[in-house]
C-alpha cells in the first residue's frame, strides 16, 4: 500500500519536472531559466528521498545534501553573472556598480 | 529564558505564516482566471543591524505572497514584490506588526 | 495482530504525507509554467516548492525513525538547508532579473523601486 503511494508520488514529481523543463527550454529571459533550474534541483532532491524510502536504504542521504548545495551555488553564481557580468568580483567593484 | 520563549514564538509564527501563504499562492495558481495585481512597494524598516535585516527579508520571502527584491544601500528600506497588492500601506503595516515586533523581541532585550 | 495494524496505518499516513508533498510540488511547477512574469514565477518556485520538500523530507524522516530505527541527522540538515537557501536564491534571482531589465507584467499596479532608481540617475 505504501509503496503504491510512493510510486504515485514519484510519477507526479516526474510530471512536475517535465513542466519545469518546458519553462527551462522556452523561458523568455535568463532569470526564468534559472528559477526553473532551481526548482528542478529541489524536485530531484525530493525524488531521491522517496527512492530512499522505496529501497529502504540510507545510503543516498549524502546525495540529498550534495544536490541541495549544488543547486544553491549554481543559482547564486548564475544570478551574480547576469547581474554584474562577472561571477567572482575583483577588489575595485565599488566603482563600476 | 525570556529570549528562548521569544525565539519559539517567532518560529511558531513563521511556520503558521508559511502554511497560510503557500495555501494562498497555490489557490491563485490553480484558479482558472488570474485575478492578481502584482507590484513593488517600499517598506521602511526600523531594524538596524545586518543580522536583523537578513532575518526579516528571509521571513518575508517565505510568507504571504511577498518577495524581497532589493535592500537599499543604507539598509533602511526594503523593496518588496507582492503578488496581490490590495493596499500597500495596509500590507506594510501588517508586516511591521507581526515580523518586526517578533524579531525585535528576539534581538533586543 | 494489533501492532501489525498500527504499523500498517502508520505506513499509510506517511505515504499520504509524501503524496501531499508531491502534489504541492506539482502545483508549484504548474505555476512556474502558467504565471506571466519572472517575479510571479519565483513566488511559486520559492514558496510552494519549499513546503513540498518539507513534507517529503519529513515523511522520509518519520519513516526511517519509526520503521528502520535510524534517526537521520542528514535529513534534518537537508530540511534546514533548503529552508535557508530557498529565500536567498529567490531574492538574488529577482534582483538580478530586475537589474538586467526584465519588465514587470503589464497589469502590475505599482513600482516604487523604479521611481527611486530614476531619481538616483538624475
Amino acid at each position: 500500500m505504501m509503496s503504491t503511494l510512493l510510486l504515485l508520488s514519484l510519477t507526479i514529481l516526474s510530471f512536475a519536472i517535465i513542466g519545469c523543463m518546458y519553462r527551462l527550454l522556452k523561458g523568455p529571459s535568463i532569470s526564468d531559466r534559472i528559477a526553473a533550474l532551481d526548482t528542478i534541483g529541489v524536485l530531484l532532491l525530493s525524488m531521491i528521498a522517496i527512492i530512499c524510502m522505496l529501497l529502504k536504504t540510507y545510503a543516498y542521504f549524502d546525495i540529498i545534501l550534495v544536490i541541495g548545495i549544488l543547486t544553491f551555488i549554481g543559482t547564486t553564481a548564475f544570478a551574480r553573472y547576469i547581474e554584474r557580468g562577472v561571477v567572482i568580483e575583483s577588489g575595485d567593484d565599488e566603482r563600476n556598480r | 529564558m525570556k529570549k528562548l520563549w521569544a525565539i519559539v514564538k517567532l518560529l511558531i509564527l513563521f511556520i503558521k505564516e508559511l502554511f497560510i501563504s503557500s495555501y494562498a499562492v497555490m489557490l491563485q495558481i490553480v484558479r482558472p482566471r488570474l485575478q492578481i495585481r502584482p507590484g513593488i512597494f517600499a517598506l521602511k524598516t526600523e531594524l538596524k543591524s545586518d543580522w536583523e535585516i537578513t532575518l526579516l527579508s528571509c521571513l518575508i520571502c517565505l510568507t504571504p505572497g511577498t518577495l524581497t527584491i532589493n535592500v537599499s544601500r543604507d539598509s533602511r528600506t526594503l523593496y518588496i514584490h507582492a503578488m496581490d497588492i490590495e493596499d500597500a500601506n495596509e500590507l506594510s503595516l501588517q508586516i511591521k506588526g507581526t515580523f518586526e515586533r517578533a524579531i525585535m523581541e528576539v534581538t533586543r532585550p | 495482530m494489533k501492532a501489525e495494524m498500527m504499523s500498517g496505518i502508520g505506513e499509510i499516513i506517511i505515504g499520504l504525507i509524501v503524496l501531499a508533498g508531491a502534489l504541492i510540488s506539482a502545483i508549484s511547477a504548474f505555476g512556474l509554467v502558467r504565471l506571466p512574469d519572472v517575479y510571479l514565477r519565483s513566488h511559486a518556485a520559492t514558496k510552494s516548492a519549499t513546503l513540498g520538500v518539507l513534507f517529503i523530507l519529513a515523511g522520509a524522516f518519520l519513516y526511517f525513525a519509526f520503521y528502520l530505527d535510524h534517526i537521520s541527522a542528514k535529513l534534518l540538515l537537508g530540511i534546514v538547508f533548503v529552508f535557508i537557501t530557498a529565500p536567498v536564491a529567490g531574492h538574488l534571482n529577482g534582483r538580478a532579473a530586475y537589474i538586467s531589465g526584465v519588465p514587470l507584467w503589464e497589469r502590475s499596479v505599482q513600482d516604487d523601486w523604479a521611481v527611486v532608481l530614476k531619481k538616483n540617475k538624475d
